[in-house]
This record gives structure tokens, sequence and C-alpha cells, in this order.
């Protein structure tokens, strides 16, 4: 059983959380595409705050004792999911940099011998 | 060394001699000798890139390019200096030496990878690793090519530990050698002596590989791996080694048991789920 009092911090909790995801999407500090699973995760919650059968129902069906376990391990599962995909978002963009700072090198490489070779040139004029 | 295949008609068939000179007037003495033969196939030298990579190696790099030059004058090099902390930079710029500059530190593989897109673009055939600290010793730079040349391996890495003549390293980094050979030896079907030698020679195939997929922590072993999985032929070849002159070396010695533990998962963790290239 969940108390009043749980579920109305949950409520407050997940909304803020909501709030503050909205927030920054709009300020434009956190890109939509990985703002869906922050979103979706929001969401579950709400709904388990909202209505605390449903996830009465799954504790019931995994053996878990108390609902508000339920709702830890629905948060724990998704922590670690947002974890993964961090770590995975995070390798792709030093793959990207890896490739920009190279080619960036390549580049100075041959301006600079460009500016020297002009270089030459005027001194010859 | 001129590569010529010569096909002679021989009465009833067409005959293929393959031939090998290290020189035009031999190649043209052959040729006024025969007659009916046809030349299908002359190749020029190959054209070899030695990459230097460098991090805070003020102290050594003129003289590991100065050594190299005047030891190989018919080989290319190029100086990748990876955002050293020192003066490595304004000393390239003032020696006039061709070389990279990386805005920021990518660590060796970044660096070494950095080289072979250069070599690829360029149009290099061979493409040599070779220590900025003054460690890797450029008399055996011919050594190392040879083997690509005759077509025997695409990857060729020297190895002090054939001859065991010169540096020898700490015996704790010997321990670790030989367990990455172990484990390179049961992944990778290959005999390897020397899996953490920085000095080696890629074929143009691997350049290509390399400057796609190469191995960003710790490289060395991992891209032998990498390369037996796409089917490439890797061979060592011995080689003498110097103790570092100058400088400090980025390999601590509590770093490195971290280090072999991270290598040998990596090598393991290629074997299961690394994929041939192409
Ligand atoms: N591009 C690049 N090169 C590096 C970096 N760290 C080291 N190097 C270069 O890699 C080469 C080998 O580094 P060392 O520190 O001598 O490592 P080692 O030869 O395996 O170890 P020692 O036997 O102790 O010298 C040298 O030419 C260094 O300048 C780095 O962060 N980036
Ligand atoms: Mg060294």
């Amino acid at each position: 059983m969940m108390t009043n009092l749980f579920k109305g911090i949950l409520l407050v909790g997940v909304l803020i959380y909501l709030l503050i995801i909205i927030y920054l999407m709009k300020k434009g500090r956190m890109s939509l595409k990985y703002s869906l699973m922050w979103f979706f995760s929001g969401l579950m919650l709400l709904i388990c705050a909202l209505f605390p059968r449903i996830i009465g129902f799954f504790t019931d069906l995994l053996g878990i004792y108390s609902e508000t376990n339920g709702i830890f391990f629905v948060g724990v599962c998704f922590i670690l999911l947002i974890i993964l995909s961090l770590t995975s978002i995070a390798s792709g963009l030093s793959e990207r940099i890896r490739t920009l700072v190279q080619t960036q090198a390549m580049l100075e490489k041959r301006v600079r011998e460009l500016e020297e070779k002009l270089e030459n040139k005027n001194d010859e004029i | 060394m001129t590569f010529i295949c010569i096909v002679i008609y021989n009465q009833t068939q067409w005959e293929i001699t393959e031939l090998f000179f290290d020189g035009n007037i031999w190649a043209e003495y052959i040729l006024s000798t025969i007659n009916d033969a046809i030349i299908i196939y002359d190749e020029e030298d190959m054209k070899v890139l030695v990459i230097i990579p460098a991090y805070n190696e003020a102290l050594n790099i003129v003289n590991t390019v100065n050594t190299l030059t005047s030891t190989c004058p018919e080989v290319d090099y190029v100086v990748v200096n990876d955002c050293s902390q020192d003066d490595t930079a304004a000393i390239c710029k003032k020696n006039g030496f061709n070389y990279l500059s990386l805005p920021i530190n990518l660590g060796i593989g970044g660096g070494m990878q950095c080289g072979y897109k250069y070599a690829f673009d360029k149009g290099y055939d061979i493409a040599i690793q070779f220590d900025g600290d003054g460690q890797h010793n450029a008399d055996y730079i011919k050594d190392l090519i040879a083997p690509i040349e005759a077509g025997e391996a695409e990857l060729v890495i020297g190895s002090r530990f054939i001859n065991k003549e010169g540096f020898q390293t700490s015996a704790m980094r010997r321990l670790g050698i030989n367990l990455l050979g172990f484990t390179l030896k049961v992944c990778g079907k290959v005999k390897i002596t020397d899996a953490t030698s920085g000095f080696r020679a890629a074929s143009r195939d691997v350049i290509e590989f390399f400057s796609h997929h190469y191995a960003q922590d710790y490289p060395e072993p991992e891209s032998i791996i990498a390369a037996r999985v796409s089917g490439f032929r890797v061979k060592e070849v011995p080689v003498v080694m110097n103790e570092r002159t100058a400088g400090v070396s980025s390999i601590s010695s509590f770093k490195s048991v971290y280090y072999m533990i991270k290598v040998t998962l990596a090598i393991v963790i290629y074997r299961l789920v690394g994929k041939k290239w192409r």
C-alpha cells in the first residue's frame, strides 16, 4: 500500500521534474532527441503516482512486496537505461570530436604550407 | 624496388615468369635478351611514410628526425605533435620539419590514426610508426618494409625479444608483454613476442583500415588483433631498441598493471565481437 503522503510527494516531485525538463527544452539547453527518454520516464512515474492500481497489478505479478518498492524498481530501471544511453552518446561524441580534430590538423598543415609558399613568392617579387 | 613480370610465349602456351630487380639496368638487359616478351606489370618504388608520434618530446624530436633523415633519406616522414605542453610544435616549425599539430590531445591512438589518415590521403604504400623519443633505430626500417614488399605480410612488428639485443625494458613489463603475446596467440592465431612495440610497418590496405578504425587507449596490442580479425597477415622481425635518452615515459609502473588487464580484456572482446572489415 502507498500512503497518501508518499503519493503526494511523488506527484509533486514528478511534476517539478517534468517542469524542469520542459524548461530546459524551451531554453534550448537539451535537444529533443535526448529529452525524450527523460520525459518518458517522468511520464511513467506520473502514471504510477496517479493510478497506484497499475503498479499494484505489476508488483503482484513480479512478486514484489509493496507498491512503493515497485516504484523504486521502475525508477532504478529507467536510471540504468538512461545512464547506458548517455555512455553510448558520449562515445559517439568523442568519436566525432576525434575525426574533427584530425581533419582540422590536416587542414591546418595545408594552410600553413600554403602561407609559407605565398610568403616565399612575395619575397621573390 | 622495381617489380617486373614477364610473359613469354613458349610455342604452345604463355608462360609467366616473375622477376625482381633492384635497378632498371638489369631489367633492361634481361629484356633485350628475350624475344617475344611482354611486360605486363612494372611498378614504381613503394612510397614510404614514417609517422612520428610526439607528445612532450622537445628534448628528443630534433635528434630523432635528424637521425632518421640521415639514415633513410629516401623515405618521407611526418611528426604528429599531439598538443604537447612543451615547445615541441615551435621546434618543429623552427627546424622546418614536416609536421601535423593536433589542437587537443587525442592520445597515442588518435595521434597515430591522424598519421595514417595523412598517409592514406597522400597515397603512401607503406606507413611506419617510429617513436619520437629516439628509442627506435632507423637502421631497421628496411627490415620492416621488406616483408610487405615481398608480399609476405600486411602488418610488420619490430620485436626486441627475438634476438634479445639492446634495451629489454623492465621485468614487470616483460611479464605483461608475455601475457599479451599469449592472449594474441589464442585469439589471433599469431606469434607475437613484443605486442606493445610501437615500431611497425603497415601496408596500403592496413593504412586504409587504420584510418577508419584504430584502437584508442592502448592501441599497439589491440591493433594487432584488429588486423588479424580483418584477415591481414601479421609478421614480426627482430629489431634493436634503445633506452629513452631524455624526457618522461607516458607509462608509469602503476598504470601498467591496469594497462595489462584492460588490454587483455580488449583483445578478448575484440575477438568475440569484432567484425571483419569489408
Ligand atoms: N600522439 C601522441 N603521442 C604520444 C602520446 N604520449 C606519448 N606519445 C608518443 O608515443 C611514443 C611512445 O611513448 P613512450 O612514453 O616512450 O612509451 P613507450 O616507448 O611505450 O615506453 P618506454 O619504454 O618507457 O619509453 C613517443 O614517441 C611519445 O612521444 C600522446 O598522448 N599522443
Ligand atoms: Mg618510448
